[in-house]
């Protein structure tokens, strides 16, 4: 078990290195060039040259990697092209935002797909079952940028219950939840429709089994039969699967945190892809490439407790 | 399990669905419809009707939504967003009124050698930096001794080092730049709004080092208390500005990227006012009872370029028939709409040096025709004209959703030419691409353009029509254009500059290097409870005389 523990730990640093290589190489193998995105317009060719001097990105290419590889290996991502501060700094005053949008996002898809996928399971074939279905495969279906300015209209500007945009604080206030709401509710859907079918066919799997036939048979009430017996057992996959989800949404809602003016790690990394901020790219995908080592770790070792009869070595 | 909890989920699985697939019905089919009068939209929009009457309560607050974080305030070092932003919090040498003239700022007068050599800048007395650091001529020359500093890593230190001699403050209140060449854009490109040259405080520059980025101190209406970045940037009044000071006592800018939110939140009242609006948006800012649109046209200019180097482009008669062969007037009514307005000639309407009597081309496909067999190309069996076994068939690379109405109207120059034998194939590349791509020069034709803050005779796009800038691709080379415009540098003399400039643009227009369609316009949008807006369109942010009254 911690051995499994130490070799996936041990796998972060090989990951992250190649990972870092790739992003290096993709971004100086682009086309534009950064330096006429920040030049004046009326910049001269001498002019770009010397700013490519003084950014240091005339050096050859390995020269560029080696210091850009031991730079991050003393925790140091540089600094951004665009805002000359720190993309350590950058990414703090983002991550966090993310996080609580994922989390929110996570927790309600949770709270609406693994209930649709019981009653799917439980009532197969019924008016109810093929509600929930098509339910999640419209869910699945519906893009968020559509669905992110649907909600921003129907919710924020007709109803007028939720705030267009913008972070309202933590999400244990309730202005913090009041703001987190839309968005969350935006990215939730699709994940909500994934848990849900994903639900459905693996208590499909577990309803037919011997153990769930005994509980019934011990005369155990439908509700607790089909939610701790079935359900645990059902359990680990979409256990994995809302891990991913959470990776997921932790670079995956760029296009919600936008529309929002949600201030988290999508819409600084986008910016960062158009203006190419090097540095501020790299920095983000390599954290990305870190969390998700991490996440799926985490989620292996939930679904140890979860499930006694899996074994990691 | 339960019925009840059973129904409650298909509810909230129903209401879900709803909320979604109801509300595009909602939006489009609220408000009244659209005004008869919607030709001349907002042009000067008429003031408001009632000054703040005594009973009318007037907020302390003005909310602001912009669409990117600056990142950084230290204008020195950034050409990104911040710029729109600067005059906020600092003060420049020189500022502008809406229309683009030149007005005091923290130079209280200012004086142009006759050979635009040397520039003297009379400092205002009794300005001060939110510091309290007295504002005077040490303090200018500091920054600008900061930006010419290769240390500093400022945006324009080469540029400066090139054009600057020296620079010497007489007095205490009294700063003269001695040029090594003669410029007449030095105010244009260097020292006026939206330039770099905005003076911050030299105590903060010491004390703050790199952390300027964060807390920029400037003498500027408005002092900055807080930043949460990617989210708002939160001001107060500066009690001890020199100008008018500011009507509200706090400012609040909401960053918000996504336009739609942002049109959103000026609906629902979170915001006064949203400072850049797209032109599909008009139409949703017009039908709202309770917003103000303001637009007004920038000193920019839009239209299809030639690459001169191109077989028949290389031709006058062709660029000619080309220019004859379209209706711009229509194209640009019909397809920019309330987007822009026709352009005349190759100089923005609103800059200052722009040539009223330029006489444009017109629409006269009979000429035409007539132009280009003059020219030896004759219709070929295919419809297509040829010479010497060259077909006349051009590449216009154009790119779709950057400018306004941009693939739109390249399609009908398409399709427009094809009528007069002339093949275009359309290569469209995604908004970033278009500028490199460009930049590049393998065009045949380009649809592009500019957008210069600085409405001067001696700027405007011009210098695209210059021998040796990287940006003029078109390989268009007028020698008494380029002479002409090695008098207008310098040139001190406003009035001797805007008729050098008219000379220099009817040349550029009988050489025909472009089909000019446009002007964009800079569209805003307010509350209608939102008064004395400054709307401009050099891109600075002024707010001192804004209220909000409810």
């Amino acid at each position: 078990m911690w051995g499994y523990v130490t070799r996936k730990m041990l796998l972060v640093l090989p990951i992250a290195l190649g990972v870092a290589t790739l992003v290096f190489l993709i971004m100086h193998m682009t086309p534009e060039d950064p330096v006429l995105r920040m030049a004046p317009p009326d910049a001269s060719p001498a002019d770009l040259e010397r700013l490519r001097d003084h950014l240091g990105l005339n050096d050859p290419l390995p020269v560029q990697y080696f210091r850009f590889i031991s730079q991050i290996a003393q925790g140091e991502f540089g600094t951004s092209l665009r805002s000359q501060r720190p993309v350590r700094d950058e990414m703090a005053a983002a991550l966090p935002h993310t996080m609580e949008l994922a989390l929110a996002a996570v927790v309600l898809s949770v709270l609406l797909g693994v209930p649709l996928g019981v009653i799917s399971a439980t009532r197969r074939y019924s008016v109810a079952d093929y509600f929930a279905m098509t339910g999640a495969f419209v869910g699945i279906s519906m893009p968020s940028f559509w669905l992110a300015t649907m909600l921003i209209l129907l919710g924020a500007l007709h109803l007028g219950w939720f705030p267009p945009s913008g972070w309202g604080g933590p999400l244990w206030t309730v202005k913090g939840l009041w703001h987190v709401f839309l968005p969350a509710l935006t990215v939730a859907v699709g994940a909500a429709a994934g848990i849900a079918r994903l639900t459905r066919s693996c208590m499909l799997e577990v309803l037919h089994q011997d153990y769930v036939q005994v509980a019934r048979a011990k005369g155990l009430n439908q509700a607790r039969v089909h939610y701790v017996h079935a359900l645990r057992n059902a359990m680990p996959p979409v256990m994995t699967l809302i891990g991913l989800e959470f990776g997921f949404l932790l670079g995956g809602s760029v296009i919600t945190e936008t529309i929002f003016a949600w201030p988290g790690m999508g819409r600084l990394v986008v910016n960062a892809i158009i203006l190419h901020d090097f540095p501020v790219v790299q920095g983000v995908v390599l954290l990305y490439a870190v969390l998700l080592i991490l996440i799926n770790l985490v989620v292996d070792l939930l679904n140890v407790t979860l499930d006694p009869r899996i074994r990691y070595h | 399990m339960p019925r009840v909890r059973l129904l409650t989920v298909v509810l909230i699985v129903l209401a879900l669905l709803t909320a979604a697939c109801g509300a595009p019905a909602t939006p489009p089919s609220q408000g009244a419809p659209q005004p008869a009068a919607s030709s001349t939209p907002a042009q000067q929009p008429a003031q408001p009707a009632q000054q703040p009457a005594a009973e009318a309560k007037v907020r302390d607050t003005i909310v602001v939504a912009y669409g990117a974080d600056p990142g950084t305030m230290d204008v020195h070092k950034t050409a990104g967003p911040a710029l729109r932003l600067s005059s906020l919090v600092y003060d420049f040498l020189i500022h502008y009124d809406a229309d683009g003239n030149r007005m005091p700022g923290l130079a209280e007068s200012w004086e142009v050698a006759p050979d635009a050599k040397s520039y003297t800048f009379h400092i205002r007395k009794g300005a001060k930096f939110h510091d309290g650091t007295p504002v005077d001529a040490a303090a200018v020359k500091f920054n600008f001794d900061r930006q010419l500093n290769p240390e500093t890593g400022a945006q324009r230190t080469k540029e400066l080092e090139a054009k600057i001699d020296r620079i010497e403050t007489p007095d205490d209140y009294t700063v003269v730049f001695y040029l090594k060449e003669p410029d007449v854009a030095f105010i244009g490109f260097y020292i006026g709004e939206v330039t770099n040259g905005a003076i911050i405080s030299p105590t903060a520059i010491e004390t703050y080092g790199d952390r300027l980025a964060t807390n920029p101190v400037g003498s500027g209406p408005w002092r900055l208390v807080d930043w949460t970045v990617g989210q708002q940037m939160v001001f107060e009044r500066n009690e001890d500005y020199w100008g008018d000071l500011p009507k509200a006592q706090r400012l609040v800018v909401k960053i918000i990227p996504e336009q739609s939110t942002r049109l959103v939140e000026l609906e629902t009242g979170n915001v006064d006012l949203v400072e850049q609006v797209d032109p599909e948006q008009i139409s949703i800012v017009e039908r709202n009872a309770d917003l103000q649109l303001w637009s007004k046209p920038c000193t920019c200019l839009y239209g299809v370029w030639f690459n001169l180097a191109r077989p028949g482009l290389d031709d006058l008669r062709v660029r000619q028939a080309i220019n004859y062969a379209l209706d711009v007037d229509g194209m640009v009514e019909a397809l920019v709409g309330d987007g822009g307005v026709r352009s005349q000639g190759p100089v923005p309407i609103e800059n200052l040096g722009h040539y009223p009597g330029i006489k444009e081309t017109g629409y006269d496909v009979a000429r035409a025709e007539q132009l280009l067999d003059d020219a030896g190309w004759r219709k070929g069996g295919d419809g297509i004209r040829q010479k010497d076994g060259v077909r006349m068939e051009y590449t216009l690379l154009t790119p779709q959703g950057r400018y306004v109405a941009d693939k739109e109207l390249s399609e009908v120059t398409q399709q427009m030419l094809s009528q007069i034998g002339i093949k275009v194939n359309l290569q469209v590349v995604e908004p970033g691409s278009i500028f490199p791509e460009y930049l590049k020069g393998e065009f045949d034709m380009v649809f592009i353009g500019g957008w210069f803050t600085d409405p001067d005779p001696a700027r405007g796009p011009m210098y695209l029509y210059l021998g040796d800038t990287i940006y003029n691709t078109f390989n268009y080379r007028n020698d008494e254009v380029l002479a002409l415009f090695d008098v207008i540098r310098g040139t001190g003399d406003f009035d001797k500059r805007k008729v050098l400039a008219h000379q220099a643009q009817q040349l550029i227009q009988a050489d025909e290097v472009a089909v000019w369609m446009y002007n964009a316009n800079i569209l805003a949008a307010t509350r209608k409870a939102v008064q004395n807006y400054n709307h401009n369109a050099i891109g600075f942010l002024r707010l001192n005389d804004v209220v909000v009254v409810d």
